[in-house]
């Protein structure tokens, strides 16, 4: 197998993660040089990743070096247990988008069904959601008996810190490490040949990485084609604490589009997403376009997360994407210079990872009181097709969920979000006309108390956080047992 | 909601059988009435004994003893099956119910193995399954509890009397409530606005009406395609073979785990051992060899002596364009045939009764409902397809027509797409839903010589030194493993002694 030498150009969110996973998975294998683009970038381009994750984050963080403790010490990073929808899309519909593993099925049939059957609604039997509406945190514990034990949660983070921190992770010398301002990029044909910076350097490499988000240099350069979904305005506000924290992400519609509120450790952080009227031009902030290119590897040049696909910050969905595109990359990094097989496979699965998760953010905008104004009728109107209603119209009818193949959002995910948009199925499990409501709802109350009861033991997220702070700079400090 | 009250299913064969057990289950608090016609002067067809480890789930939700099951039906257990002479003649390999070697370094097994063979003069990829190497020494037993440990993360499944089954399972049925009429239907009576099926009538003149009909009647199909015309996609030019015999065998002394099946000039022949007897099979395609060599064929190859005469089956392979049009759902032969190969004819009735009961109909039969179970078992169907073909192109085989046939067959997309992944790096096109997973594609493009060209590149991070001592750590306890494990014959002979079995 030919050696070979890639380029990541870039720097951000994705340029970082993409370099680290590269060197921890790949070690002294490739050759690699990353240059970190010196441009004026606005904060707002990496806080469209939403600075959310979902509960995969975990293991993908920890796989590049960067651990829990390594997390929740040396960034404001705190704990999510998903996000808190509010007035969606009218005004007091509310709804906590929690990452709870499956529900176990009662007797063979779907948990949700007994809902169905009895009226009720999702949220008080999800520890999660209980939990992150009183805003208290813990750690999921193994043991299975206590309901906690099947929460999941993610991290809420400030993108600014948790790039500095990759920046620093400790790489060894597989990695070339520059900076530059880009002055020019080579083509030859649909390859890129090398990439010039301004003070005349030159970088040649086999395989180029796109991680220069909405810039998408490297893939303009090749004239990717590009596809635009919506066009957009974002500006970002920070705070200093509120005691108390969300233990989750809070997501809030307005008139114009939506703001989303980060609660870290020491800050707030704010996003304001509407839609862009002209009147707005002089506004701080960013304009940006929500779309994807048509297929994320041209050529030599692979995109990575916001070059390849930029989806608005509704859902931990942009980061989903950007660590789904980081693993596809290095599982299919090419072994030989054609690179057909693998540009063909990359394309086929990123386009399905981004078609599925469009899907799971379409479906938040299907619904008969929208507001009447351009972001929401817009987003509305984007919302059809025929794998999205296949899954409404099971939904709808008996409340199946239709399931494609290696879907980000799974089945648990689909249903907290048709009970949080209100949506109920007609049908429910015909074994289920065999139990009388009465003795559904018996047992549903027992099994919310349980719950409640294990949510009123728990501390405040900030109080929590805090704690395992210490706990965990102690342990640093120790000195290593021998 | 105005439930479905009456149930008709026509056939009773392992189809017929299967979906009246597990809906008489599954309902059995509901007032749902079930019935099934089937008549003794219609003989089944033993939908191939073999069966794949899905069906230990089926069992297990009708709440039926493993022991009690395996001695009703004379079943042996089966780790996987045995393919001889189809990447060329002489060749053999075993495609197992199970990973390779275990996970290690973030990375699929085969390509740790891929990358050091380059390298190294490594063993076979088959040293390091212990469900390979148990299943050609002879030896079985059940897997231990940590699935991440060698010698308990693998599958097993049966190899029994489809016949008996379906006895058992109408003992079980007919404990549950279910009605069984005998009888031949000589007339279906369609509903004049909707076209569905209001009613069937048997020979005696009796009538039954139903809301929901399954069609078990096999290749017929009498509801599905008689009375419904609902329309098959033949796919006769992907997998041409549309005969076979079958006949009984007298055991010989081994009792081997796995099922065999031998690639031959114009088809394949099966060999599946029970306690009993063995059965065997030639499935061939009538343009290629006559019925005379295609039996003869099959007798001489017969290990003990032949216990019936062979008997014939016709077919052609494909599916139904709808599995549920109007309110017939067809499960079994008349839902689709696709050599059983693969041990998938049982699995597939299973997909299709599993799937019945998620999208369970009204009486007021849902588009949304049948066009999602539609949608599940083409795609099941197809997906099963290709893994079928796949044998019959990964071949290096030219010694007769039928070989030439394949040799400049154009293949479904999808199946090309995954062998040439697999060619270019050892990479298997991964799907979720669908029965045969990566290590299933693995085993047989392996076993019928595809190797790879190129490996993960993420594989090279590692000294060849760490891999070769990881690889032989792994081999060393698999054979260990595998050692301590007992012959078939005398594990299953203790475990059916020894189970009490539950009551169902």
């Amino acid at each position: 197998m030919p050696d070979l030498s890639i380029l990541v150009l870039g720097g951000g969110l994705a340029g970082h993660l993409t370099v680290a996973a590269l060197a921890s998975q790949m070690g002294e294998a490739c050759s690699l040089v990353h240059i970190d683009l010196t441009e004026p970038a606005e904060p707002e381009r990496d806080a469209l990743y939403g600075g959310h994750t979902s509960p995969q984050a975990y293991e993908f963080f920890r796989r590049i070096g960067l651990d829990e403790p390594a997390l929740i010490t040396q960034t404001d990073t705190s704990f999510s247990y998903g996000t808190l929808f509010e007035d969606w899309p009218s005004p007091r519909r509310s709804w906590v988008q929690s990452y709870h593993l499956p529900f176990q099925p009662w007797q063979g049939v779907p948990f949700h069904h007994y809902l169905t059957r009895s009226g009720q609604t999702l949220e008080a039997c999800d520890v999660s959601a209980v939990a992150a509406r009183r805003g208290v945190f813990a750690h999921p514990p193994e043991d299975a008996r206590t309901p906690l034990s099947r929460a999941e949660y993610g991290y809420q983070f400030s993108a600014e810190q948790l790039v500095r921190l990759l920046a620093g992770l400790p790489l060894g010398e597989t990695v070339n490490r520059q900076s530059g301002a880009l002055a020019e990029i080579d083509c030859n044909g649909d390859r890129i040949a090398a990439v010039q910076l301004q003070d005349g350097r030159q970088f040649e490499a086999d395989l180029f990485i796109d991680c220069t988000g909405l810039e998408r240099h490297l893939s303009k350069a090749l004239n990717a084609p590009f596809e635009i979904e919506k066009t957009l305005h974002a500006s970002q506000t920070k705070a200093s604490a509120v005691r108390g924290g969300r233990s989750a992400r809070q997501v809030r519609a307005s008139e114009s589009g939506w703001s989303a509120e980060l609660s870290l450790r020491n800050s707030v952080e704010r996003l304001h997403v509407t839609s862009d009227p002209d009147s707005r031009e002089t506004e701080p902030g960013l304009r940006f376009q929500t779309g994807w290119l048509q297929t994320g590897w041209t050529g030599n040049c692979v995109a990575i997360g916001q070059a390849a696909c930029l989806l608005e910050p509704l859902t931990p969905a942009p980061m989903i994407l950007l660590q789904r595109d980081i693993e596809r990359m290095l599982e299919l990094l090419p072994i030989d210079l054609d690179m057909g097989m693998e540009r063909r496979e990359y394309n086929r699965r990123s386009e399905q990872d981004r078609f599925h998760a469009h899907l799971f953010q379409q479906a938040l905008f299907v619904t008969d009181s929208l507001p009447a104004t351009e972001y929401w009728q817009q987003s509305a109107r984007a919302a059809t097709g025929k794998a999205l209603q296949r899954k409404l119209d099971l939904f709808a009818s008996r409340g199946g969920l239709v399931q494609y193949d290696l879907e980000p959002f799974n089945t648990e995910d689909w249903t907290v979000l048709h009970y949080g948009m209100g949506r109920r199925p007609e049908r429910f499990d015909p074994q289920l006309e065999a139990v009388s409501v009465a003795e559904i709802e018996r047992e549903l109350q027992r099994f919310q108390s349980a719950i409640a009861q294990t949510v009123t033991k728990m501390p405040p997220h900030a109080i929590y956080l805090n704690k395992f702070r210490h706990y965990l700079e102690k342990k640093q400090d120790e000195p290593a047992q021998t | 909601m105005t439930q479905i009250r009456n149930i008709c299913i026509l056939g009773g064969g392992t189809a017929g059988w299967m979906t009246a057990a597990a809906l008489s289950n599954k309902y059995k608090a509901l007032d749902i009435k079930i019935t099934l016609i089937e008549s003794d002067s219609i003989g089944t067809v033993g939908v191939g004994e073999a069966s794949l480890p899905h069906i230990r789930f089926f069992n297990q939700t009708l709440g039926i003893d493993e022991a009690k099951f395996m001695k009703a039906t004379n079943a042996t257990f089966k780790l996987g099956i045995e393919f001889c002479d189809w990447g060329k003649r002489g060749d053999s390999y075993i495609h197992p119910f199970g990973d390779y070697g275990i996970p290690m370094l973030d990375l699929d097994f085969h390509q740790l193995w891929l990358r050091l063979r380059n390298v190294h003069n490594l063993p076979r990829l088959d040293e390091y399954s212990y469900p390979i190497l148990a299943a050609e020494q002879g030896k079985f037993r059940h897997p231990g509890k940590d699935t991440q440990q060698i010698g308990s993360n693998f599958g097993y499944a049966y190899q029994f009397d489809s016949s008996l089954y379906a006895k058992f399972l109408r003992g079980y049925g007919e404990s549950r409530g279910v009605r069984r009429m005998e009888g031949r239907v000589i007339e279906t009576e369609l509903d004049q606005i909707t076209g569905s099926v209001r009613s069937v009538e048997l020979e005696s003149g009796q009538k039954i009406s139903a809301e929901l009909f399954v069609d078990c009647s096999g290749f017929r199909g009498v509801l599905i395609e008689q009375a419904l015309e609902t329309g098959y996609d033949d796919w006769s030019h992907w997998l041409p073979c549309n005969r076979a015999f079958a006949v009984p065998s007298a055991s010989t002394e081994e009792l081997p785990p796995y099922t065999r099946a031998t690639a031959g000039t114009a088809g394949w022949r099966w060999r599946i051992p029970l306690q009993h007897r063995v059965g065997n099979g030639h499935v061939y395609c009538s343009e290629f060899i006559s019925d005379e060599e295609a039996v003869d064929q099959l007798l001489n190859g017969l290990e003990g002596e032949a216990l019936a005469e062979p008997k014939q089956l016709f077919f052609k392979t494909g599916r139904r364009r709808k599995f549920w049009h109007k309110n017939v759902v067809a499960i079994g032969l008349s839902a689709g045939f696709l050599e059983p190969l693969e041990s998938t004819s049982i699995h597939l009735i299973q997909e299709g009764i599993t799937a019945l009961i998620e999208l369970f109909p009204e009486q007021q039969i849902s588009a949304v409902d049948r066009d999602e179970y539609n949608a599940h078992m083409t795609l099941n169907f197809d997906r099963v397809r290709d893994f079928l073909v796949l044998h019959y192109v990964a071949t290096q085989r030219d010694d007769s027509e039928m070989w030439t046939y394949f040799r400049n067959l154009e293949l479904p997309g999808s199946l090309q797409e995954k062998l040439d992944a697999w060619l270019s790096r050892g990479y298997v096109l991964p799907y979720e839903f669908g029965v045969f997973l990566p290590p299933s594609w693995i085993a047989v493009m392996l076993g019928q010589n595809l190797i790879p060209r190129g490996f993960d590149r993420r594989a090279e991070k590692f000294s060849s030194e760490l891999l070769l001592s990881r690889l032989d750590q792994v081999r060393q306890q698999t054979q260990s493993a595998v050692q301590s494990t007992p012959s078939q014959s005398a594990y299953l002979a203790s475990f059916l002694t020894h189970s009490t079995p539950a009551l169902v």
